[in-house]
This record gives C-alpha cells, sequence and structure tokens, in this order.
C-alpha cells in the first residue's frame, strides 16, 4: 500500500534543516559570548542558561500550586545526573531570599540497590558525604528492606533474609524485558511505603522530558497504556491510598536531557554510578532499551521527537471511571473490556489455537473445566500453587498479568501482595454469603 | 559500536559535555547501525567502507564489522527474495522476482539455509552491529520457513497429527533448522507467531478462520442483508479478506452481499498487474468488481499528477484521493458498509504513529474497529486483531494469488522507522502488537483537550474536519495550476483560496 495511510492526514514531518552559522553571543542579554547552544540554534551564556533552567524547575513545581508551605516532600536521588541537579536545584531554592524561597521541607531518599548489581564498595559512603554537605535531612534505605520490611526506617536483623528473597524474584524472573517492568514496580513501591513512613505527602522524582519520552513508549509497547499518566504526568493522586492523597512531582520533566547536563557540568555536580537490568545490555535485548534506542535515532533526524511525544502524553488521562486498581503496580486495572477487544482476542486466539475444529462447537467455559480437571493431581501442592497464581492474576492488570506468568514462584513476592489478595478473596467470599440478603 | 555507546538511561544521554566531539561521533555511529537495519544494498556497501576507513585510524573497529557489510548485502539479496513480488526483476536485484521453478531463488535459499545456520552460531558473540543482523536473520529465517512449508508438496494421507497443538501434544518451540528437514518431509505444520503454538495446516485454517469470525460477531462489523464492499488493492491483506469473508459467509450464513471495489490510481506499471490480480480473484470467488479510476473520480491520475507536481508530494495526493475515492466508489455501488483489509500490524504501527505525531485525536479513532461518521458509510477492520504473518501464512496455504502493492515512488521515512521498530518489538515479544492495540484501545484523552470536529466538505459533501476536505483544496490547486495549494498547512490553503478571485465561482 502507499505509505501515505488511508486514515492518515498529510503532514509532513519538521525535518532537520541545514545548520545554519550561530551567533556567537547570548540571545538574551545580548552582551556576553555564549557557552550553551540549545536545539542547534540558541545560544546562551551561563548566567542566563542558569536563569532560565532554574526558572522552568521553579514553574514546574510552582505551576499548580502543589507543595504546601512546610509541607513533608521526599525528595528521591538515584544518582543519576539528573537526580543530582535536582536536589541541587532544591538546596539553591532553599537558600533563597525570602520572597524567591522554596517553603516546604524536604526529606532526601537514597535507595540503596546495591545487593542487585554491582556497585563501587564506597558508593553509599560518597551519597552520604554529599547528602551531609547539603546539610539537609536524608534517609539511605536499603532496597530490600524497604520492600520486605515492616520497620525499614531501623536496622532490621533479618536483611540477609530479605536480600536473598528480592534476588530470588530477579533470578526467577527470565525475560529481560519483565525484570526491568518489575523493577520499576517495586521501586514504585517502595517509595510509596517509605513515603508513608516517613510522613510526606508529596514525592519529588528527576525523571527528564528525555527520559519521560522513552517510558511512555516503552508503555505503550507493553500493554500499559491506561497507565501513562501515572507514570509519566506531573502529578499523581495516589487514589488507593485512603488516609493521605500521596501526589508524585516530576518537577524536571520541562528540562531537556541536554540542558541538565549542562546544568550539572557549571555547578561541578558529581553524579554516581546507578544500575537497572538494562545496564551493559545490548539493544535488542528488551523492549525498553529498544524503544530508547529508536527513540534516540529518530531524535537525531527530526529534532522535535522528544518534545512530540512528551506532549502527546499530556494530553493522556487515566480513566476516570476506574473502580480497580492493580495489586503488583497499584496502576489501573482494565476491567470490563468489551468482548470486541485486543484482551478478548487475545484469549480467544490461545483458546483456538488449543481447541482446533473443536473450538466451533465448545465454548470457553468447557475449556476451563477441562483444564481443572487435568490439574487435580492429588496430594501434590502443584495444584495449589497454580491456583493461587490464577487467583492472584486476577487481581492484576494486563501487563502486570506477564510479569506473573513469568516468574517461577510466588514465595518471594511482598507480603502485602499476597496478603492484599486474601483480604480481597475474603471479601468476596463474604459477598457471596450475603448476596442473597441484600436488596 | 554498542559497547562503545554505553547510554543506558535517558539522562546519559550527553553523558558529559566536555566529549562533545564524542558524542556527535557517537550520534553518526548509531545512525550506522540503525541503517543497518534497514537493509538497503547501499548500506552494506557504506558500512563496508566505513570500516575500512575506520581502521586506518582507530584500531578498535575490528574487521568483523567488515564481515557486517557483507553480511548486510547477504541479508538484502535474502530479504528481497522473501519479499519480491514484482514478476521482471529489477536490475541489480535479481531476487527480488515472483517465484519460479527456473528462477534463481532456490540455488541462493540452499545457501542462505546455510550462511544462516552460521550466523545463528556465532551472532552471540559477535558485538559489532551484528544486534540487527541477529534479529533480522530471525525475522527472515521465519519467511523462509513459511516458503518451504508452502512449496513442498502437502501429502494428505502422511499428516502427523501429533505435532499439531490442538487436542495434540504440544510442540511447544519452532523446530530448529536441523529439524525442518525432517518435518518438511513429514507433513505440513505451522508455528502460530502470534500464540507460539504448532498447528497443522488444517487447525490452523480453523484457528485463523474462526478468529477473524468472532471479531466480526463481537463487533457487530456487520447485519443480515447487508451489501459489503471489500476494499480490494490485489495486496494479501484484501485478497485473504475476501477469500475468508466469502468463506464465513457461506459457513454461518451471514447472508451478507459481498463486492469488489477497486481504486486505480492510474499509476503505469502498479495498479497493471494487481487489478490483473483482483479480475482473477473476481472470477475465483464470483463477486462482483467495480473499479474506479482516479482520471474518472476526479479527473486526474497520478501520472498527471506526478507529471504537474513531481514525485516530492504526491504520495500525499495518493493517500488523500484514495481516502475519498473508497467512499465515492461506496455510494456509487449504494453499499451499507466498507470492509478495509487493515491488520493487526497495521493498526499497532498506526498507534506508534500517532503518538510520534502528537494526533491523539487519529489516536483515539485507529484503533477503533468499526468508523462511523454521520452521513457517510461505515468502514470496518475485519482483519483487526490478525497479524500480518500469519495473513502471509494463510495466502501461501491457500495460495492465494495476490500482488505486493508497495508505492512505486518515494516512501515515507517516518513510517519506515515506525514500521522497523515495530518489527523489532514483535521479534522481542510476539505479544507486542496486541500489547500495544490494547494501549491504544485503553488511552483515554484529557477532557480539556479540544478534539477537531468532524463534518462533511461543504464542496463535495464527503467527510471533513475542516470546510473544504483535503481531497478538494488538492484538486482546485491542480486545476488551477498552483500544485503546492493544499500540501501545507490547512490554513494557509484556506487563505490561498479566499485571495483567488471569486471564490464563490470556483469549479469542484
Ligand atoms: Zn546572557
Ligand atoms: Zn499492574
Ligand atoms: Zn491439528
Ligand atoms: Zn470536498
Amino acid at each position: 500500500m502507499c505509505s501515505v495511510n488511508e486514515e492518515e492526514g498529510a503532514e509532513v514531518f519538521e525535518v532537520l534543516k541545514p545548520i545554519e552559522p550561530l551567533e556567537l553571543k547570548c540571545r538574551k542579554c545580548l552582551i556576553e559570548d555564549g557557552n550553551v547552544v540549545l536545539q542547534k540554534k540558541f545560544v546562551y551564556c551561563k548566567t542566563c542558561f542558569m536563569s532560565m533552567v532554574t526558572h522552568k524547575f521553579r514553574a514546574t513545581v510552582g505551576k499548580s500550586k502543589l507543595v504546601n508551605r512546610g509541607e513533608r516532600v521526599l525528595v528521591c536521588v538515584s544518582g543519576s545526573q539528573s537526580s543530582v541537579s535536582l536536589l541541587h536545584m532544591i538546596w539553591t531554592g532553599l537558600q533563597q531570599s525570602t520572597y524567591k524561597r522554596l517553603t516546604f521541607d524536604p526529606v532526601v531518599l537514597y535507595i540503596d540497590e546495591s545487593v542487585l548489581y554491582d556497585y563501587p564498595q564506597d558508593q553509599v559512603n560518597k551519597i552520604q558525604e554529599l547528602f551531609e554537605k547539603y546539610g539537609l535531612t536524608y534517609r539511605i534505605v536499603k532496597f530490600a528492606a524497604a520492600i520486605y520490611s515492616d520497620n525499614c526506617l531501623d536496622e532490621d536483623t533479618n536483611i540477609d533474609q530479605y536480600n536473598d528473597k528480592l534476588q530470588n524474584i530477579f533470578s526467577n524472573l527470565s525475560d529481560l524485558t519483565l525484570k526491568e517492568d518489575m523493577l520499576m514496580k517495586l521501586r514504585k513501591r517502595a517509595i510509596t511505603k517509605l513515603a508513608e513512613l516517613l510522613k510526606c505527602t508529596r514525592i519529588m522524582t528527576a525523571e527528564n522530558e528525555h527520559k519521560l519520552s522513552i517510558r511512555l513508549l516503552s508503555n505503550v509497547a507493553l500493554g500499559r497504556g491506561s497507565q501513562i499518566s501515572l507514570d509519566i504526568g506531573l502529578a499523581v493522586n495516589n487514589k488507593n491510598n485512603d488516609k493521605t492523597s500521596l501526589v508524585t512531582i516530576r518537577p524536571m520533566r520541562n528540562l531537556s536531557a541536554k540542558e541538565i547536563a549542562y546544568y550539572a557540568l557549571f555547578n561541578m555536580l558529581e553524579d554516581f554510578m546507578h544500575s537497572n537490568f538494562l545496564t551493559a545490555t545490548s539493544e535488542d535485548e528488551s523492549i525498553q532499551k529498544t524503544t530508547e534506542r529508536f527513540v534516540n535515532d529518530l531524535q537525531v533526524d527530526f529534532p522535535s521527537t522528544v518534545s512530540t511525544i512528551f506532549r502527546t502524553g499530556e494530553k493522556i488521562s487515566e480513566k476516570t471511571s476506574a473502580i480497580s486498581y492493580c495489586l503488583l503496580c497499584q496502576g489501573i486495572m482494565d476491567v470490563n473490556m468489551s468482548p470486541s477487544s485486543a484482551m478478548e482476542a487475545t484469549k480467544y486466539s490461545k483458546y483456538v489455537s488449543l481447541m482446533g475444529v473443536k473450538a466451533l462447537k465448545l465454548s470457553l467455559n468447557y475449556l476451563k473445566n477441562e483444564n481443572t480437571n487435568e490439574k487435580k493431581c492429588d496430594g501434590c501442592k502443584c495444584k495449589d500453587k497454580q491456583d493461587l497464581k490464577e487467583e492472584i492474576i486476577e487481581s492484576l492488570c494486563y501487563a502486570c498479568t506477564h510479569i506473573i506468568q513469568d516468574l517461577q514462584s510466588l514465595d518471594d513476592l511482598p507480603e502485602e501482595i499476597l496478603n492484599k489478595h486474601k483480604e480481597k478473596l475474603q471479601f468476596k467470599k463474604m459477598e457471596e454469603q450475603i448476596k442473597d440478603f441484600l436488596l | 559500536m554498542s559497547d562503545k555507546d554505553q547510554s543506558t538511561e535517558g539522562d546519559r544521554l550527553v553523558p558529559k559535555l566536555t566529549d562533545a566531539h564524542v558524542y556527535e561521533e557517537k550520534i553518526k555511529k548509531m545512525k550506522v547501525s540503525h541503517a543497518a537495519q534497514v537493509f538497503s544494498q547501499r548500506v552494506g556497501a557504506i558500512m563496508k567502507r566505513i570500516t575500512v576507513m575506520a581502521n586506518n585510524c582507530t584500531p578498535s573497529i575490528d574487521r568483523e564489522a567488515a564481515d557486517t557489510g557483507q553480511l548486510c548485502l547477504f541479508v538484502d539479496n535474502l530479504f528481497d527474495s522473501a519479499n519480491g513480488n514484482v514478476i521482471k526483476p529489477t536490475p541489480g536485484k535479481d531476487l527480488r522476482s515472483a517465484v519460479t521453478l527456473t528462477s534463481p531463488h532456490w540455488v541462493f535459499w540452499n545457501k542462505a539455509l546455510d550462511v544462516l545456520r552460521m550466523i545463528n552460531n556465532f551472532t552471540s558473540t559477535h558485538s559489532v552491529g551484528a544486534n540487527c543482523e541477529d534479529d533480522d536473520s530471525d525475522g527472515i529465517l521465519d519467511n523462509l520457513k513459511d516458503f518451504l512449508f508452502n512449496e513442498i508438496p502437502l501429502n494428505e494421507e502422511n499428516e502427523d497429527e501429533e505435532n499439531c497443538s490442538a487436542q495434540h501434544d504440544a510442540l511447544t518451540t519452532f523446530p530448529t533448522l536441523e529439524q525442518t528437514g525432517s518435518l518438511i518431509n513429514s507433513g505440513s505444520r505451522a508455528y502460530r507467531p502470534k500464540t507460539g503454538d504448532t498447528l497443522c495446516k488444517e487447525c490452523f485454517y480453523w484457528a485463523f478462520e474462526l478468529e477473524i469470525h468472532s471479531t466480526i460477531t463481537n463487533g457487530k462489523l456487520f447485519k443480515k442483508g447487508d451489501v459489503v464492499a471489500i476494499a480490494a488493492s490485489g495486496g494479501k491483506d484484501s485478497t485473504v479478506l475476501a477469500q475468508v469473508l466469502k468463506t464465513l459467509n457461506e459457513r454461518y450464513n451471514y447472508e451478507l452481499k459481498l463486492v469488489l471495489l477497486s481504486i486505480d490510481e492510474g499509476i503505469t506499471g502498479y495498479r497493471d498487474d494487481s487489478l490483473k490480480t483482483v479480475l482473477e480473484n473476481k472470477d475465483e470467488y464470483q463477486m462482483p468488481l467495480k473499479i474506479l479510476s482516479y482520471e474518472q473520480l476526479y479527473g486526474w491520475s497520478m501520472d498527471k499528477i506526478v507529471a504537474e507536481v513531481g514525485r516530492k508530494n504526491n504520495c500525499t495526493f495518493c493517500g488523500v484521493f484514495r481516502r475519498q475515492a473508497l467512499d465515492r466508489g461506496a455510494t456509487l455501488l449504494n453499499v451499507n458498509c466498507i470492509a478495509t483489509g487493515h491488520n493487526a500490524d497495521d493498526i499497532a504501527e498506526t498507534v506508534l504513529m500517532n503518538i510520534l505525531r502528537g494526533d491523539v485525536a487519529r489516536l483515539q479513532r485507529c484503533v477503533n474497529i468499526i468508523t462511523i461518521t454521520e452521513g457517510t458509510i461505515p468502514r470496518c477492520k475485519p482483519l483487526k486483531y490478525t497479524y500480518e504473518k500469519e495473513i502471509v501464512m494463510y495466502a501461501y496455504f491457500k495460495k492465494l494469488n495476490y500482488f505486493s502493492t508497495e508505492c512505486v515512488f518515494a516512501p515515507n521515512a517516518y513510517r519506515g522507522y515506525a514500521r522497523t521498530f515495530l518489527k523489532d518489538l514483535e521479534r522481542l515479544k510476539p505479544s507486542s502488537i496486541m500489547d500495544i492495540i490494547h494501549s491504544g484501545e485503553t488511552m483515554c484523552v484529557k477532557e480539556n483537550v479540544k478534539l477537531p470536529d468532524i463534518g462533511v466538505c461543504t464542496k463535495c459533501g464527503f467527510v471533513s474536519s475542516q470546510d473544504i476536505c483535503k481531497a478538494c483544496m488538492l484538486l482546485e490547486g491542480l486545476n488551477r495550476g498552483l500544485p503546492k495549494l493544499g500540501i501545507g498547512k490547512s490554513s494557509k490553503a484556506n487563505k490561498a483560496l479566499a485571495a483567488l478571485p471569486n471564490p464563490s465561482l470556483l469549479h469542484f
């Protein structure tokens, strides 16, 4: 078919123009010589650049008046350039003269993930040194403790056991894409939990425009389309939380990777090694990295790629009618899908593949019955485990289902997930029992 | 290349500013490795040359990269041989032609199998740019296997049903190359790219057709007694659509009257052959066929338009005119519904494209299985959940006549990127296509985002988001000798139209 699809119009994409000779002077003050070139055409001097970046940051924080005076804000620092810049911006904001001063109360958080990757031995010490230098309240928490321990703010004697559990989860996942997806979801869990424990009602994370665009696109590829606004939005109301409304703010979201890199350079900010499962893997082993390469390559030929993807994300919202949230990722569950949907079509595909010609005469229910009959191997626990998996999957969103299906053993999942699941079941049973009495 | 570029996260795109030059180089290198995926003949040559040059200055790029260039040429040939449906080979691309018993394909494929086996063994340790080959050879391997399955005479009696996963023991993974030999002899089995199951031929037909049946009934696409126009291009999608709709219509008593509707853009050498295929389909399926030409509908054939506007913007004309041509044709035929051959891959790709373009209105619309706009004939996509790979397989197994309909003019580079990306994702996780459609189906647009109203064109009465539709705009430009009119932003064109003398007398 012709490359212009029937469904689409005929917009021509902005193609990189040949580079014109650059101005030497800063476009803002017109006095100083330029130090920075943005978008291949805008020249700034150091001073004007810094005030521009700071302004963008302040505008994003102040925009929706989300942070109140004296409110406790959890500032998540991973050690990345973006996160050390965020820390520096906040600190600078706190030093300002009265009317410009940031007035919230930050609690800086570093989650120590060294159990999962090879970090330099003194990494934690260096981070601690940095935090001490800024003189802000800070916490350094071990990842495994944050996931499994009830009082993870104190030293826990069971930490070795927790570390093992955490490592098990990831070694039980064979697919790199799912490993990384699981890591993201567990990180989010840990941060949410710590925010509650530290009595913070706001969370700040340091993702920049570039990273969020890649996340948007990989979320779409993973089937997390309905959760996009949760994962990249400026503010997310954590409706799952009954007592307090926890809001995540991403103050760096309007800054490009390049702007942040210059900011870090001019302020001589040192960044630290921060790994994930994709570090040092090749681009065609995981969906997230393939997406990253795709966006980066496209950005070279079409410089507006990142900002366009980002703006698409701005226009996407949560489903307002959502009633159910995923046990694992706390994202929206896609329930009550119409029979004409990709979800139902996929189920039907599997069924038809199994049943062949028989599929016509028999219904989906038959397949379920036959399955349960097969699974009855007396006295053995494998049935229970299989059942547990299937039950848990019912409380998961589309994409998390893929993770749990790949996970060999559920034993190392955080207690809360297993317990919440039991609660849900209990509630269902109660509903069953009393349904005849309800009017 | 890949291990030189250690950027792992978005915020590390610019690792340190002091090595800005290195960064520039990195980007260039990234481009090379990306381009290698496209596997054009030229890229293979360029890569080879680059490595030869690089070897003189940087010893770190070893000779393996030169081999990579060689490999690109090889994969390019392989790609052509699997993709080509052009009957007459173009010079320098001998293998890009139809498969006949005398064609050079068989010799080449035998060689290819050997080489691919080698690649399979060494790509895992082969780091330089090999990532893409590894992937692509897999995909091509699949294609090649499809071909082999198809070409070997199928012996129904000897069919060894034990390897079919429907009601039989499942063969969970696709057989390795070593095993293929025996499999080919023992009968015909198909690996379903969508579910990962291996089915015998008969079960595959059932699965394929039943899925489309369930898509049609669940989506309530047709009503009893409907007259349905099948948009027939002669390509694989529409040929399979016609075949399946005819089968299902008879098997499940849809009571539909099916007609084929073809549009002749008037491109010499492009439609001539594909229209021949449509004519054959008409006889084979005994369906009425209506061919409408751009000349008839608009007074301009594509050849004439190209002569007027050159090759740069002609795809705009082609696309805009075709979109409306179907509506116009359907109105002429007085049908209740148009069925188009868009498959799951097309839809997933369009979802990606609309995200890349920031077009949320189309993002929402493109996943609808049926588009109903007031005053127009509804359009539906019965193949919405059908994988392109399975369509190709079905067509080959059933020995359906189809024609490759790649546009002969310049392709849209941007869509090419999206397509390559989608293929990469599918290779990593076959469910990606469905996952993307699922994402598209569940994404909601914020309430405060203004979406364009869809109305009808004041000139021709067909669907348009503007007062005057794009087709009328382009047509007016052509007729007035201002072919650039309407190509850019609509607002500009409106101004230009208003500036023309006596707009009310414009003849449409
Ligand atoms: Zn300045
Ligand atoms: Zn989930
Ligand atoms: Zn079978
Ligand atoms: Zn019109």
